[in-house]
């Protein structure tokens, strides 16, 4: 809870912007996220708190969004493509060497904790696929010499 | 006041509803699962689908706005499919519970797939498996996430009703689900009506778990005894099952739906209070026979001294006729000097909802019928005296002095009064303390009506036979009143209502019929009790 | 044609302010807001024949013209950039390579429709744009382009970035207001319709970010100009997003009315690895798609209607002859189980039923009278939801299964679980 009260401050500009405070929930959950890595009910209680909204209802916005991890995850986190043009580009046999790769299945986490890998659906970077996400950035076009690359150089 | 036509017959509306509002008006019915009078529109069970012509495809009943001309049909070739097509969805993933499920019998899947269903089922699939099964979520409340067909009543209600905000649906798509917040309870004072609301088994009532199939059951119009509010309930008892069970004959009470009182809710407190109706009760009286033993009893009142050496402590627990034989015979005739009625107001709840802190139903008819001056209605006088012994005699109605002075007053008291005449329906330290036991009928076993706090005479309605020998205490005063040398010409709490209505002016221009189902206001401005 | 839309994509720097003026940016704005009212805005939208681009096509003028005439409340613009069906990747080019262009579009359009507040939601995955929006964003309020006293005239306008949390349903107009509200993205059911009553309870425009970044050209060189650039009833240029087997995928800005032949063939290059052409969705994944002998049509929104398809977002993606279409319904039918937000039975329960049957007739478990239940379920589920996402979810299962039904019918009868396993498929489970 120390760590979340460090952010009060960043969670009164947020909760300023809007209108009402509810509309406050979702930038409050990504703050919170950003800090522990994950929402833990303290940060809904946190968040509940500062948009007013009953803890319940806050509880309902963590488990309906894909973005909002209710479990730890990997230092990074993989968002890794799965609809139509990336699989028409042969996303899926890359997503299987990213598997084999890093000994996980969908939903998992790397045995040292580094990395996590999710099946996603579209990113919206069809022109680059098959594509995935490390983090913030986009990566794309893949083959699994690239997908190599760029997990070999994550820390 | 728009004119419209619902399934060929032409009818004019209110202005400013919606379909299916036009549709119970005319009391015909669509199928429903989101849709609930006292809650927000949600619209999405997507069941109550009618065919209104000119728009192209079906509409759901719950959100769409009547307007002049509009002919709805509810039961068209459109309309059906729609109506089908949406319950087979809903039943896709639903558990095939009915064997073991409370629901069964009063289960609006089932009702409507009879009705609006019977279709040949296409799911070939594995159902989805949620999280939750047969999990109890509080002290009431018992949830089975499978069955939940997501209508999201139980939500609304947390949130719009009791503002308590227990529920929440998580996850989406077809893995949504219904839950509370993890680590919490749902435990308002409330809690029950969620199992009422819910047209499914979802959230089924622990207290009622598995006890009885609801196609034995019997029900009958009354109204709940536990505060001055008077909740209309039905009483829900034992009726047709052929093997019975142990003793108990009620097996739940429900609320009935009364806009001016409790609109279509009740507080658990009331809901569960049903097991006093079977259990603990005085069923034997220790003389051979009823006439015995109130000709004694009429032998030790009537005497010269009995009106300054008695005292009668009536109840707020008793009907408006018991009431008025109470002061015909008390007051009137036997010219007692010390009667009273109210007990001190312990620490009942009220709320700004339903909850009153006067825990009787019938305080308003007392003050009004007795007449009692402000000063003598409580019984603290009358209990005062009767620890400084300066009383030779007590009628006790209903009041359990442990239970309100504690355990030393009765003791004390006990000691200090010779005669101690106790009437009422339950066991407890004064019934086994006193001299003479008259055991009573339950509210459930008799007629009468009740006031409430805000003066309407609401009717109770006989659903049992009294229990062993006990008898309504309206018939009790009656038998008393003959061996005192009076005189009756009733022969039922109708007939005395109507005597009352006749001497008294805040019962005016009332009967049985004028009251009805929903009760009837009395003639007087203001409250009389709190 | 000269780029439009897109002239800044390839400008380095053009995200930033500096760049983007010194190419004209907020000129037009400063002209409108300091010169014109309100309602001259709105008529020349009107008279532009733009039409919403995020894949309704409503005409933009329109909508606006939905807004109560007496204000009570405030009315707020909300801008969506929740950019999320299968195949559209055009709105991010003009987040993170042109934001500029999107917020002179949203001051003229706000100016237009009387609002003083406005907030932008982006996908929440869209996170270096996000950064490059708000970057932006904080430019223009530095130079007050936004704020109080705009161009020195009484205009005032607060502009918030807020970010989305990964559900496509957002992209659905009251399920982002409901988002945007703190909630779960569960659509609202309509009437009433956010121009009476949207966000907090107030007036509410939604646009997509291309149709707003439109709005500047408009008052800039005309209505009748920006409406002779398209075809008849679909005024302007529009940025194509083209995907798949093509060898030039990408964004492509053509006039309203390209032909889709043209637009596979010249512009993106054609089928890779000289492979033949065998199937097209022309507008994202919820467009019913087109045979190879069906792309000689117009890409505009009455066009494609009229062969029962739609424009939709204009997300092109392009299927060459290796593709199999049970796994392409495989793919699309997983898509909408996933998104469906779960509100409504027809959609939550319809969703999820139809893709445990098309998994199955992958894992070769599957029967004829499969497709059939494929196709009652899908006919099922249209109109009646609370909002278009379960017809969009129909739609594939209807075209793709109607338009190849001898291949799926060939796929079930040869990978019946007694016979061969279908080579190169990976078991699926849920």
């Amino acid at each position: 809870m120390d760590s979340l009260q460090a952010l009060d401050k960043e969670a009164e500009k947020i909760v300023a912007k809007y209108d009402q405070k509810n509309a406050a929930v979702l930038p409050l959950l990504h703050l919170a996220q950003d800090k522990i890595g994950y929402i833990t009910s303290e940060a809904e209680a946190w968040v509940s708190k500062w948009s007013e909204v009953p803890v319940v209802h806050v509880r309902e916005v963590v488990t309906f969004y894909s973005m909002y991890h209710q479990k730890p995850v990997g230092k990074h986190h993989i968002r890794f493509c799965t609809t139509t043009s990336c699989v028409l580009t042969g996303g899926e046999k890359v997503l299987d060497h990213l598997k084999k790769k890093l000994g996980v299945a969908n939903g998992q986490t790397t045995a040292d904790g580094k990395i996590s890998l999710e099946e996603a659906e579209c990113l919206c970077a069809c022109e680059n696929a098959p594509m995935m996400q490390v983090d913030d950035k986009y990566y794309g076009p893949l083959d699994e010499k690239k997908v190599d690359e760029i997990v070999d150089k994550l820390k | 006041m728009p004119n419209i036509t619902i399934d060929g017959k032409p009818v004019t509306v209110k202005d400013g509803i919606t379909i299916i509002e036009a549709i119970d008006q005319i009391k015909s019915d669509v199928p429903r699962y989101c849709y609930h009078p006292g809650l927000s529109i949600a619209g999405n069970c997507r069941i109550c689908q009618v065919e209104v012509e000119k728009m192209p495809r079906t509409v759901i009943a719950c959100n769409t706005p009547v307007v002049e001309g509009m002919v709805i049909h509810t039961q068209s070739q459109k309309a059906k499919e729609s109506q089908q097509v949406v319950l087979e969805f809903l039943l896709v993933n639903h558990p095939l519970d009915c064997p073991v499920c409370d629901q069964a019998g009063e289960c609006k899947l089932q009702d409507y797939y009879m009705d609006y269903g019977l279709y040949d089922p296409k799911f070939n699939e594995r159902k989805v498996k949620k999280t939750k099964k047969a999990i109890s979520i509080g002290p009431t409340v018992m949830l089975d996430q499978e069955r939940c067909i997501l209508c999201s009543r139980c939500v609304r209600f947390g949130d719009e009703i009791t503002k308590t905000h227990d529920f929440g649906i998580f996850n989406r798509g077809d893995h949504a689900e219904i839950d509370i917040y993890p680590g919490k309870e749902l435990n308002n004072k409330y809690s029950g009506n969620v199992v009422d609301i819910c047209p499914v088994g979802a959230l089924t009532d622990k207290d009622f778990r598995f006890k009885m199939r609801v196609w034995y059951l019997g029900s009958q119009e009354s109204i709940c005894p536990g505060c001055s509010r008077g909740c209309n309930i039905n009483i829900e008892y034992e009726k047709t099952r052929p093997v019975h069970l142990k003793n108990d004959r009620v097996m739940r009470l429900k609320p009935r739906e009364n806009q001016a009182v409790n609109q279509w809710w009740m507080c658990d407190e009331g809901r569960y209070a049903y097991k006093s109706i079977d259990q603990h009760r005085l069923t034997k009286i220790k003389e051979v026979t009823w006439t015995e033993t109130l000709l004694k009893i009429a032998s030790l009142i009537k005497t010269d001294k009995a009106p300054h050496s008695w005292a009668l402590l009536a109840s707020p627990q008793y009907t408006n006729e018991e009431l008025f034989l109470t002061k015909k015979i008390f007051k009137d005739t036997l010219k007692w000097k010390h009667i009273g009625f109210k007990a001190p107001l312990g620490e009942g709840t009220e709320d700004n909802f339903l909850l009153k802190k006067d825990k009787n139903p019938n305080t308003s008819g007392a003050a009004q019928i007795l007449g009692l001056s402000k000063e003598s209605e409580g019984l603290a006088p009358i209990i005062e005296k009767a620890k400084r012994g300066e009383l030779e005699g007590l009628f006790i109605f209903h009041h359990d002095l442990a239970k309100i002075y504690g355990d030393e007053t009765l003791k004390t008291i006990r000691q200090k009064v010779k005669t101690i005449i106790y009437e009422g329906p339950n066991e407890n330290p004064t019934a086994a303390a006193a001299d003479f036991v008259l055991p009573s009928a339950s509210y459930a076993e008799k007629d009468g009506t009740f006031t409430n706090f805000d003066g309407r005479v609401q009717r109770i309605r006989k659903s049992l036979e009294p229990l062993g020998l006990s008898r309504p205490a309206w018939q009790i005063l009656l038998e008393l009143g003959v061996h005192l040398g009076m005189t009756f010409t009733y022969d039922r709490p109708e007939h005395i209502f109507n005597e009352l209505s006749r001497e008294n002016q805040t019962f005016r221009d009332m009967d049985y019929k004028k009251i009805g189902q929903l009760g009837h206001l009395w003639n007087k401005k203001g409250n009389t009790s709190s | 044609m000269e780029p439009l839309l897109s002239r800044n994509f390839n400008i380095p720097d053009a995200w930033k302010i500096g760049v983007a003026e010194n190419r004209g940016a907020y000129q037009t704005a400063r002209k409108v807001i300091t010169s014109m009212k309100p309602d001259e805005v709105t008529a020349a939208v009107v008279a532009s024949n733009l039409r919403g681009l995020g894949g309704a096509g409503f005409p933009t003028g329109k909508k606006w013209q939905f807004l109560p005439k007496d204000r009570t409340k405030p009315v707020y613009l909300v801008i969506n950039a929740d950019e999320g069906e299968p195949g559209t990747f055009k709105d991010r080019y003009i987040l993170e390579r042109d934001p500029h262009q999107l917020i002179e579009g949203i001051m003229i359009s706000a100016f237009a429709i009387g609002s003083h507040k406005a907030y932008i939601y982006i996908r929440g995955e869209y996170v270096e744009p996000y950064q490059r929006l708000q970057a932006a964003v904080d430019e223009a309020t530095a130079k007050n382009y936004l704020g109080k006293n705009i161009f020195g005239s009484d205009f005032q306008l607060d502009l918030v970035v807020h970010r989305g949390a990964g559900a496509y349903i957002c992209g659905e107009e009251t399920a982002l207001l409901e988002s945007l509200e703190g909630k779960r993205g569960l659509p609202r059911l309509k009437p009433p319709f956010p121009a009476i009553v949207g966000l907090f309870g107030c007036p509410t425009i939604i646009n997509n970010v291309e149709t707003l970044a439109c709005v500047p050209f408009i008052l800039k060189n005309g209505a009748e100009w920006f409406a002779k650039l398209g075809s008849v009833g679909n005024g302007g240029t529009h940025l194509f997003s083209i995907s798949g087997h093509v060898k030039k995928p990408g964004v492509y800005e053509l006039p309203m009315g390209t032909s889709l032949r043209e637009m596979i063939y010249t512009h993106a290059g054609g089928i890779r690895d000289g492979r033949a052409l065998k199937a097209v969705i022309p507008g994202g994944i919820s467009a019913k798609i087109l045979t190879a002998n069906e792309i000689d049509v117009k890409m505009d929104y009455d066009s494609l209607k009229a062969v029962d398809t739609m424009l939709g977002s204009a997300g092109v993606i392009v299927m060459d002859q290796t593709t199999s279409m049970v796994k392409a319904l495989l793919v699309a039918c997983k898509f909408f189980a996933h998104e469906s937000c779960g509100q409504c039975s027809p959609c939550r329960e319809g969703t999820g039923w139809a893709y445990k049957i098309i998994q199955r007739i992958y894992n070769g478990e599957g029967d004829l009278k499969d497709l059939d239940s494929l196709l009652t379920i899908a006919r099922n589920m249209e109109g009646r939801t609370i909002c278009v996402f379960a017809d969009a979810a129909a739609w594939p299962i209807q075209s793709y299964i109607t338009k190849f039904r001898s291949e799926f019918e060939e796929y079930i009868q040869n990978y019946s679980s007694l016979r061969a396993w279908p080579p190169g498929v990976a078991k699926q489970s849920e």
